[in-house]
């Protein structure tokens, strides 16, 4: 009869941890990828001597230390700064939405983009977030992303690997086959060169013609409005300035109170993304124009001729008061998830639909989903290699080990355990 | 694959032990103590010093089987099924008995016990033991997130220090240093017992027998929040050790896998060969400071033809490599 009865208790059982489960089979379907092994394995080695040199400059750990303590003021002051920087970005003659959730900037940017045919996007993890470039494609338009690594992704069907190389885990073998697929040239794997050429030939042509340029913003000065992205490629400056209309989708956590602050920013997270420094640093605060025909000012100039910021809540406004607060300081470098042991293997398995590894663990919890944040964290390590490297000080494997108690204690008290 | 283990039922297993044995692996306190039977330790009475082992070395070896029948479980759907019932309460006492403890590497964890508390002494710091006694930090249950319970384990065992009389203990793992330093003080109202790693008070001479070079892995718990690393090194040239440093090392040092070896024992596989093979890399012997580090990266190291591992390495406690004769 206790047999029995424990039996029963246990079936029932089974069925709630079915969630855990499914994430279980997830990843461990990952193991035997090798194939996407060798790429992130391959991207960690060489990240890792990247940061080290960066690490050991005087002039990196200071910056770091600032944006730390600027971020966190910024995070408790988040709702001011938002009130600061739309009214700023207004006064710049641009148009400033607020989109409290996924949907909300859909349809703001449905509304934007509604004659247009062609798009060009930057990567951007928060149009991953919105699922941006699949429901513009789903409206009718022909949707191009602009960032290698991006555009490989969007060949594949595939999510971001990584907040900073979202082909990460596709190794160049397997980039040879994707694009000579696409372009019909047999290109040899070793033949970057061939494949960067083609890329740029094929995307300079879609930027030129497109209607609108989407991109993202690393940081935003609330005093001036100002947007600031960094970029090694170059497509971002292409993609913001030579379509006619350019469209900023950000987020309120990336707002901080002066332009010098958002230059640090963007500084941090290039370093701590594992590069000495970034190729292009872009600010912009208004569309192009020219005033030197009588000081008259007439738009556009070269630039784009009108610009509209989205700025997406998305769960950020309450985690800023919750135990998870301390994560909106995230610069969104990824230098936590490219020493994490967990990931070397599991690789982008381990993570919601657009974040992964260490904080994209945290990240899925806010934007995402907290039941499968909470099922994810069971496989940290709770090593806390990525606290030792995040910029901003963000007790990183802390916060999954709060995922993983709120988990662990709904299930000892569903249980009777304990 | 076939069905993977859920939580509850490592979870189940885990509580029950405690509750009966007084640690999740369910290691009988004769066993736990069997290390000390050759060692005189003065009475409790006379000295407020003690070893403290936390049972992770007596533990591991049994851990090792668990995890190996959970992998082989996970592999195989008629065996998962049986083992469905391995996390039922009335069954959990049937499975502790059912899985063994390899001999050889349990007399290892023993002499690693020994080797520390010889070393104390002859570093001239006298220490007693707890023995049948000594409770169970509940690190492991931390960790899984089970807080409360956590707690509940902590406050048993501070209980029992106190009652003891136990005003300083010396560790001799990085996981039980962590809990009974940063976390009792933090979790319970009063915990004023001083808590010291061997590698900060130990003064171990050079030994001369253990030839070779050895590679050095950082415990995480050991280099990032106990920061002991250069204790470590200071302690291997003290012994003479030549050692090399991995591409991973220090504070940036790279786990073992081992610390979700119980919930995911695939990932904790791979991640352990993954380790082995960096630590390979600079040589074939390599040094840990952790029972936990010793069994998975020791797995891996013995067991190079499974799973597409091709480290070939011989793994080391630094607490091997000392000379107490």
């Amino acid at each position: 009869m206790q047999e029995l009865k424990s039996l029963t208790h246990w079936s029932w059982f089974m069925l709630d941890d079915e969630y855990f489960l499914e994430v279980k089979r997830r990843v461990y379907s990952a193991l035997d990828d090798s194939i996407m092994q060798k790429g992130v394995q391959r991207g960690m080695a060489s990240f890792l001597s990247n940061l080290t040199e960066n690490l050991g400059h005087e002039h990196v750990l200071q910056l770091a230390g600032e944006v730390k303590e600027f971020k966190r003021h910024s995070i408790s002051n988040m709702a001011e700064l938002l009130k600061q920087a739309v009214d700023s970005i207004q006064r710049n003659g641009v148009a400033a939405y607020i989109a409290k959730d996924k949907d909300d900037a859909k349809s703001i940017i449905k509304k934007l983009t509604d004659d247009d045919r062609i798009i060009v996007k930057s990567k951007s993890m928060v149009a991953e977030e919105i699922g941006l470039r699949n429901y513009l494609i789903s409206l009718g338009k022909e949707v191009w992303e602009t960032d290698l690594g991006e555009f490989i992704i969007q060949l594949r069907g595939d999510k971001p690997a990584q907040m900073v190389a979202p082909s990460l885990h596709v190794p160049r073998e397997e980039v040879a086959r994707l694009l000579s697929d696409f372009f019909k040239v047999d290109f040899g794997k070793d033949d970057l060169k061939g494949m960067v050429d083609a890329v740029r030939n094929f995307l300079r042509e879609k930027i030129a013609k497109a209607d609108t340029g989407i991109t993202g913003a690393n940081a935003i000065s609330a005093r001036e409005g100002a947007l600031l992205t960094v970029e090694n490629e170059g497509n971002i400056r292409l993609t913001m300035t030579l379509p006619k209309k350019h469209i900023v989708l950000s987020s309120i956590e990336k707002i901080v109170p002066t332009t010098t602050d958002a230059l640090k920013v963007c500084l941090a997270q290039s370093y701590y993304a594992g590069y000495t420094k970034p190729t292009y640093i872009s600010l912009t605060s208004t569309p192009s124009g020219t005033g030197d025909i009588e000081k008259v000012m007439v738009r556009p100039a070269q630039g784009s001729r009108e610009m509209h910021v989205v700025l997406l809540d998305n769960g950020r406004s309450l985690a800023s008061s919750s135990e998870f607060s301390d994560m909106l300081r995230c610069i969104k470098c990824g230098a936590c998830q490219m020493v994490c042991p967990s990931y070397a293997v599991m690789g982008p398995s381990w993570g919601g639909k657009v974040y992964t590894a260490a904080i994209g663990l945290v990240w899925t919890a806010i934007t995402e989903s907290i039941d499968e944040a909470e099922s994810l964290s069971y496989f940290c390590l709770s090593c806390d290699a990525c606290n030792e490297v995040c910029p901003v000080g963000i007790d990183v494997s802390g916060l999954i080990k709060t995922l993983r108690k709120k988990g662990s204690s709904n299930l000892m008290n569903a249980e009777g355990l304990g | 694959m076939a069905e993977p283990i859920s939580r509850v039922q490592l979870f189940r297993v885990m509580v029950d032990n405690q509750e009966k044995f007084g640690n999740p692996m369910g290691i009988s306190s004769k066993r736990m103590v069997e290390w000390a039977d050759d060692i005189p330790f003065t009475s409790s009475s006379s000295s407020s010093t003690y070893i403290y082992t936390g049972g992770l070395y007596q533990m591991m070896p049994k851990a090792e089987r668990f995890v190996e029948l959970m992998k082989r479980a996970e592999e195989s759907s008629g065996l998962s099924f049986a083992l469905r019932f391995l996390g039922g309460s009335a069954a959990s006492t049937l499975a502790s008995k059912l899985i063994g403890v390899d001999h050889d590497k349990f007399e290892r964890s023993k002499a690693i016990i020994r080797n520390a508390s010889r070393l104390l002494r002859k570093s001239g710091i006298e220490h007693s033991y707890l023995g049948r006694d000594e409770p169970y930090t509940g690190i492991l249950f931390y960790e899984l997130g089970m807080e409360e319970y956590f707690i509940d384990v902590a406050r048993k065992a501070a209980k029992l220090f106190r009652e003891k009389g136990v005003k300083k203990l010396i560790t001799i793992d990085p996981h039980s240093t962590y809990a009974l330093r940063e976390l009792y003080p933090d979790f319970l109202d009063s915990f004023d017992v001083e808590v010291l790693h061997y590698l900060e008070v130990a003064k171990p001479s050079r030994n001369d027998t253990w030839k070779g070079k050895a590679t050095v892995h950082d415990p995480c718990i050991l280099s990032r929040r106990l920061k002991l690393s250069s204790n470590y090194r200071e302690f291997l040239e003290a012994l003479g050790i030549e050692y090399t440093e991995p591409a991973r090392s220090g504070r940036m040092t790279f786990c073992c896998g081992g610390p979700i070896e119980s919930i995911a024992p695939a990932v904790s596989t791979k991640i352990s060969e993954l380790r082995c093979s960096q630590l390979a890399e600079k040589g074939d012997k390599a040094v840990v400071a952790c029972p936990i580090c010793l069994s998975n990266l020791g797995r891996c190291g013995y067991s190079r033809d499974r799973g597409g591992s091709n480290a070939r390495i011989e793994v080391f406690d630094a607490l091997e490599l000392v000379h107490v004769g």
